[in-house]
């Protein structure tokens, strides 16, 4: 079995949180990070059944998975739909932001491609490609805070905030956070320091949404309102070199983050169809048409899935973990109140 | 690596190598002026880089408009690189927004605006002439520069106004417009006070009078900062200009030469905020945004805020 050592870990849901980071289409204010900050507190909080399922001795999520085959064809499902999400991002933004390219479709399709080749590469090569692009986030964000700098007025940032507001923002961020299923899931590659990177990841998860949060705030200002996505705005009005066309470093990162979000997809959704199906050929193509299959549908019906996603994250990462814990627990007390019952017999 | 691993990544280079949709550079016309006037449709002149051509286009909307032009030459437009864009004051708003949602466009892109016939001046003026005079005037401190991104922003303000340069008899000035409309004019001490109060004077000269001593005081940079503070009813906006320089004659009394400049300084702001603020009901140098950034909540609307407003001056000059 591949592994992937606790920094990959970091490195592949860092890439993944970037992406939803960037295809945001909401405006930054003081209510949305003060919501972004509680509800990375809060999956810390409701990562803990997951960290301590996977300390228990000989845990094994392929063997243990709720409901066998129906448990992991949720989870497929559940990847299909984030690959779906993910090209919807694509044709949203390609549409939205400037992107030299003749139709969306067409870079879908040809993104699907690029995609179906690194996935079957495999799980490795992915946890090389996400170092990669965790450097190239650093970078990014490096270049945007020099051009930021300049530009950002701190007078921007009002410091007010409703209680609606910070809630409807915590249930938002919470709804975008489909890493932590895949989390899950990886988890089980990774043999040790598990909570460090878990731990890091969330720091990590937190300083770039903040922060982020922050050059929107302050580099754009009230334009945020008229802005489609406002991570693009930012890297457009936030130029640090002479050249107007800086911003294409930001669309560089979008596009490789693309591509590295739908191989993770299609990598755990034919992994998992594998072992539904052993004998089933062509998992990955078969991925790949059901999540551009899926988009499709949800672009030409106009459906918002962000209800569905929330459902779906708080099931998968949050409630399964936890009924698979008590469970093994309980098993576990059966077997030893088994074992201490001839014990006291004997006696 | 097995040899066929390869196959694919080469046949995605050799056939996806982004050249099925190229255009050549000489067959482009790059946009550098756009002059455009609204009354029931748009009529828009246009400057190329390195051509002394004049385009013009008529359309219901701008970009229709540029596409009209398109037609009288061989050329395909390209308005990435624009650099000036010069606009009569009716429908103003409507043609920023419209650039800046259009990502080709830098949001950097200088906004200029003509009380009337910006296409005719476009058309008749050489091409660097209206670009560099907005640099030389913003350098010089008559003017504070705006792109289409600030201006939209000012005008997004709970106001709806703001400050933007004017071309008016053949000179420069700041005016104060709303979405649609000139709502005022502002003179040559009141676009410098208004330059001193946004920020970021640099490298020019002020002249003093000492004691009948005339003197230059050379500003080597500035920075201003605007504060509110709430005190009962009222709110308090102190304006605090930093100045870095000095008289360019040594055997002067200092303290006299920065009791000159503070004055002269406060002074054109005064007259600013009067004009602007006072008699144009406009905020034009971030004031709501400095109550918001306090968090100071007001349920007043802006003209009824403006009575309640007092304004304070902190100069402070370091050689």
């Amino acid at each position: 079995m591949s592994k992937i050592s606790h920094s990959q870990l970091f490195a592949v849901l860092i890439g993944i949180r970037m992406f939803s980071i960037i295809c945001s289409v909401h405006p930054s204010d003081a209510g949305q990070m003060a919501g972004a900050a509680i509800s990375i507190l809060l999956q810390l909080a409701a990562a803990i059944p997951m960290i301590a399922l996977y300390r228990q001795k000989n845990f094994s999520l392929k063997k243990e998975l709720l409901f066998g085959k129906f448990g992991k064809a949720v989870y497929a499902l559940f990847f299909i739909l984030w690959g779906s999400v993910s090209f919807s991002n694509l044709w949203g933004v390609t549409k939205s932001v400037y992107f030299p390219i003749d139709s969306s479709l067409t870079g879908a399709v040809i993104l699907a491609a690029i995609c179906i080749y690194t996935a079957s590469m495999g799980i490795k090569s992915l946890n090389r490609y996400s170092t990669i692009m965790l450097g190239l986030i650093f970078f990014s964000l490096f270049i945007m805070i020099l051009g930021a700098y300049p530009k950002a007025e701190l007078s921007n940032f009002a410091p007010n905030a409703d209680f609606t507001e910070i809630t409807e923002s915590v249930i938002r961020e919470f709804c975008s956070s489909g890493e932590l299923v895949m989390m899950f899931i990886l988890l089980e590659f990774v043999p040790e320091k598990r909570s460090k990177s878990i731990t890091a990841f969330f720091t990590g998860k937190f300083i770039l949404t903040e922060l982020v949060a922050v050059i929107e705030i302050t580099v754009l200002g009230k334009i945020m309102g008229l802005s489609d996505y406002p991570f693009f705005s930012a890297g457009a009005y936030s130029q640090p070199f002479s050249i107007q066309r800086a911003d294409s470093l930001y669309m560089i990162l979008f596009t490789m983050l693309c591509v590295m979000t739908v191989t993770l997809q299609i990598v755990l959704c034919s992994m998992l169809i594998k072992e539904i199906f052993p004998d089933l050929k062509y998992n990955t193509l078969l991925s790949t048409v059901l999540m551009l299959g899926a988009s499709s549908a949800v672009n030409i019906l106009n459906i918002d899935l962000t209800a569905i996603t929330g459902i779906l994250i708080l099931l998968l990462a949050v409630i399964v973990p936890i009924i698979m814990y008590i469970r093994r627990k309980l098993k576990h007390e059966g077997k030893k109140s088994d074992s201490a019952v001839p014990a006291s017999a004997d006696a | 690596m097995k040899a066929k691993n390869l196959i694919p990544p080469f046949l995605l280079l050799l056939t996806l190598n982004g050249c099925s949709g190229k255009s050549e550079v000489r067959d482009k016309g790059f946009i550098r002026t756009i002059g455009a006037d609204y009354s029931d449709v748009q009529n828009i002149s246009l400057q190329l880089y390195d051509s002394d051509e004049i385009l013009t286009g008529q359309g219901s909307t701008l970009f229709s408009a540029i596409a009209d032009s398109e037609h009288t030459q061989g050329k395909k437009l390209f308005a990435g690189h624009l650099e000036l864009f010069a606009s009569s004051p009716e429908n103003i708003y409507e043609n920023l927004s419209t650039l800046l949602k259009n990502n080709r466009i830098s949001p950097s892109c200088s906004v200029i605006c003509v009380p009337e016939n910006a296409a005719g001046l476009v058309s008749e003026s050489e091409s660097d002439y209206l670009p560099e005079l907005i640099e030389s005037s913003d350098r010089s401190g008559l003017i504070v520069k705006k792109n289409i991104s600030s201006v939209i922003d000012d005008l997004l303000g709970t106001d709806g106004k703001a400050a933007v340069p004017i071309f008016k008899d053949k000179e420069i000035y700041m005016a104060v417009i709303d979405g649609e409309k000139i709502i005022g004019v502002l003179t040559r001490d009141e676009s410098s006070g208004l330059c001193w109060l946004n920020g970021g004077i640099k490298d020019i000269y002020l002249p003093l009078d000492i004691n009948g001593r005339k003197v230059d005081f050379y500003v080597r940079k500035s920075s201003t900062k605007i504060t509110a503070e709430k005190q009962g009813d009222k709110i308090n906006i102190t304006a605090e200009i930093k100045i870095n320089g000095n008289a360019e004659e040594a055997d002067i009394d200092r303290e006299a030469v920065k009791q000159n400049v503070s004055e002269q300084v406060s002074g054109l702001c005064a007259k600013t905020i009067a004009k602007t603020v006072t008699g144009m009901k406009a905020d034009v140098f971030g004031i709501e945004k400095s109550i918001n950034a306090r968090g100071i909540s007001e349920s007043r609307t802006w003209e009824d805020l403006i009575p309640n407003i007092n304004f304070y001056y902190k100069i402070k000059i370091s050689e």
